[in-house]
């Protein structure tokens, strides 16, 4: 049994005094300058600093020991290693790691399995009438943008007849009641559809249209986000994503850039799948109300000649490929006579005209 | 093995006074924390970024443990799991206040005309925002320590963040209305509040500086900023720096630093440096990534993104990477690394202290991380 000098601070003040120790078989006996002697147990000591000097603590109390001998410092430590709870603890501590990182591996494996699934759990839970004052809102703020100041809604009656028609047609087969469409007086070739079931459909769009029925298959796909509430889980997923993104990347230099661009990949992978879901739902809706799908086809078809720009790998575009899109309403194709007379089809081309 | 007990006993005055006159010695190396620097950058995205409140902690018991004063270590005893939980509460408090802000600013603005009020919500909520930055300093300040210990005797802090942020955020207002003229008082002033609310044990620090003798300083610092390459400054922090340090004490014990601008240059003027060329490397390789863009997308920032990946996703996700792993080994090793080392080199610590007189006492101290100063990351320089 070896006998060093050490020194001690009882963690009452922050005085140090000198103090002899004696490592023996199951603990060490420490003497402090002028205080009672007292003795700690190998699988209570905490190693505070590896030194030198070696400073150890008893588990969760503030006292202090630093050990300036090198012999005996080297004894303490070889004993503590030999020691079954020190063993333990380093082992757990090796796992830790490991174990955490296949845990979050498979959190994310769920999250990314069931995260659409969990989002419809929570969209159900909200009802439809808080989303209306929403969808107001956002429908008016688009127009408004397009617009540069005043919304210019297109308004001719015979027009708004038309597209009357031709959402009563998708009503019977299925498709859910809607709020007054909003046509923007704009050139851009799209449509959307803002929460609470409000469509927003662009001049460009209807100019664009080789025939009533390709703009009924724009409709039923606009629709079909509305009967999903694809604009409500939207939200929800875009404020989980940004949750977890935060999570994942504050604390890092550039963490915004990379905020932005995870952001982007993940909502990207919710849009291409809530596209597909309103191209199924569409494409039942077109069939049922002996619509013909052909011209919605062949409008993904001039759609794809457009895209031939470059590649976006698939994981990065937030849209389902073009041409998949066409092949998908060309197949399902039932034929039907047009949705619209010639007279109703030029009443709804002019409806923009004043 | 018998080695004589007094040989160690420190060199004790007639009432247990112990007298001394030296730097705090600082043992880090540069080597180690790099080491841990990198292992947290790898560890911390296989984990979805929860390892990175562990890293932390592992980084500061390093760093803190590398700071010795009359022979003896400081310790850092945060864990990470409080800095996991300060964040996920602090995240749903700041969801929970957007969430409000949001709300009551859509409410308000639908009756009223968006052009002039769109504004006066912007800057409440830049407010609000700077408000909260101080509240959350302070915070992050009392948990650092509260879990800091020096001879097994724990260090805190007193004082309200609230009243802190109240303070900070009325300077702010008043170096606005003055043209930062005031700017050496409301230095003063906030380290005053600062350092007259730590605690070593039950002794606390006190600080009696104003910002009156800095004044002169601080309008040459403005008027030399230019001619000097904006240098001046280095030279008034340092100036700062000195000044405060005389001006604090702890019982008999005083404070001197002799903190020179050009010490302050060398670690900054090499880390800003390395950042640049870092970003002109990244910049570099990024290059054809933007050459497609037009104006016509770069209006939408949907369209704008997909153009930039599509162009060359790889380039970007790699000097993303570069960017992110670099750029904490160069914060970790000048403003962590090189800063503790010269403020440590560069501070005298002297008097007669009785040591036995710095008693531990029991405090009400947070039990959670600093949350929302992680959560608006603010936490500190180089991952401390």
């Amino acid at each position: 049994m070896a006998e060093a000098a050490a020194s001690f601070s009882d963690g009452v003040t922050a005085a140090r005094r000198g103090a002899s120790i004696a490592p023996t078989g199951h603990g060490l006996d420490i003497a402090p300058f002028g205080q009672p002697p007292l003795s700690w147990r190998y699988d209570e000591i905490e190693i505070v600093d590896r030194g030198p000097p070696l400073v150890l603590a008893r588990r969760g109390a503030p006292a202090r020991l630093s050990v300036s001998e090198p012999g005996i410092a080297i004894e303490i430590r070889a004993r503590l290693r030999i020691e079954p709870s020190w063993r333990r603890r380093s082992i757990i501590r090796a796992a830790a790691i490991p174990a955490a990182i296949l845990v979050c591996a498979l959190l994310a494996y769920v999250a990314i399995m069931q995260g659409r699934a969990a989002v419809g759990l929570v969209a159900r839970a909200i009802p439809p009438s808080w989303e209306a004052p929403v969808g107001d809102a956002v429908a008016d703020q688009i127009a408004r943008i397009l617009s540069h100041g005043e919304p210019k809604y297109c308004v001719g009656e015979p027009g708004m007849q038309a597209l009357d028609t031709i959402i009563g047609r998708l009503n019977a087969a299925g498709a859910p009641p809607i709020a007054p469409i909003r046509v923007v007086d704009t050139e851009l070739v799209n449509a959307l559809a803002a929460p609470g079931g409000r469509l927003v459909l662009f001049r460009g769009l209807i100019d664009g249209a080789k025939s009533p029925d390709e703009l009924a298959g724009v409709l039923a796909h606009e629709m079909a986000h509305v009967a999903h509430r694809h604009q409500l889980q939207a939200l929800i997923t875009g404020l989980g994503i940004s949750f977890v993104v935060q999570l994942v990347t504050t604390d890092v230099t550039g963490g915004g850039t990379v905020a932005g661009a995870a952001q982007y990949v993940a909502t990207a992978g919710f849009t291409r799948g809530a596209e597909r879901e309103a191209d199924a739902l569409a494409k039942d809706w077109l069939v049922a109300a002996n619509i013909s799908t052909v011209p919605l086809a062949d409008f993904f078809d001039r759609l794809s000649e457009k895209e031939k720009t470059g590649a976006v790998p698939r994981f990065l575009s937030t849209h389902p490929a073009s041409p998949e899109r066409a092949e998908l309403f060309r197949a399902a194709n039932r034929g039907g006579p047009p949705v619209l007379t010639p007279d109703e089809w030029q009443a709804l081309k002019a409806m923009c005209k004043r | 093995m018998n080695v004589s007990v007094e040989s160690v006993v420190p060199d004790k005055g007639p009432q247990g006074l112990e007298s001394f006159d030296e730097s705090p010695e600082y043992n880090g190396k540069g080597r180690r924390i790099l080491g841990i620097v990198l292992l947290n950058a790898l560890i911390t995205p296989l984990t979805l970024g929860f390892y990175r409140f562990w890293g932390k902690t592992k980084l500061r018991r390093y760093v803190w443990n590398a700071i010795r004063f009359r022979g003896d270590p400081f310790e850092y005893t945060g864990r990470g799991m409080e800095l996991l939980i300060g964040f996920i509460i602090a995240t749903v408090v700041l969801a929970v206040l957007y969430g409000a802000y949001a709300l009551v600013v859509w409410a308000w603005l639908r009756g009223v005309d968006k052009a002039v009020w769109q504004p006066v919500a912007s800057v409440v909520f830049g407010a609000v925002f700077l408000f909260l930055i101080h509240y959350a300093t302070f915070r992050a300040r009392r948990y650092q320590l509260s879990r800091t210990l020096w001879r097994g005797i724990r260090f805190g802090q007193t004082g309200s963040a609230w009243r802190y942020a109240a303070r900070a955020f009325g300077w702010v207002v008043l170096r606005v209305l003055t043209l930062n003229l005031i700017a050496p008082w409301a230095a003063a002033a906030l380290q005053r509040y600062r350092i007259e609310h730590s605690w070593i044990g039950g002794s606390k620090l006190s600080f009696d500086a104003k910002g009156g003798p800095l004044f002169w300083r601080w309008v040459g610092t403005w008027l030399l900023f230019v001619p000097t390459l904006g240098l001046s400054y280095a030279w008034y922090i340092a100036r700062q720096f000195r000044h405060f340090a005389h001006h604090t004490r702890l019982n008999n014990i005083a404070f001197e630093s002799n903190l020179r601008g050009r010490d302050v240059v060398f670690i900054y003027l090499p880390y800003f440096v390395l950042l640049l060329v870092l970003l002109i490397a990244i910049t570099g390789v990024t290059a054809s990534v933007f050459r497609g863009i037009t104006p016509t997308n770069a209006q939408d920032p949907t369209a704008l993104f997909a153009t930039i990946l599509q162009n060359g996703w790889p380039q970007i996700v790699g000097a993303l990477v570069l960017w992110s792993i670099a750029g904490r080994v160069l914060a970790a090793y000048f403003l962590v690394h090189r800063q503790f080392r010269l403020s440590c080199r560069t501070l005298r610590i002297y008097g007669a202290a009785d040591f036995s007189a710095i008693a531990q006492t029991a405090r009400d101290n947070p039990r959670f991380g600093e949350g929302l100063a992680d959560a608006l990351d603010i936490g500190g320089v180089g991952g401390v």
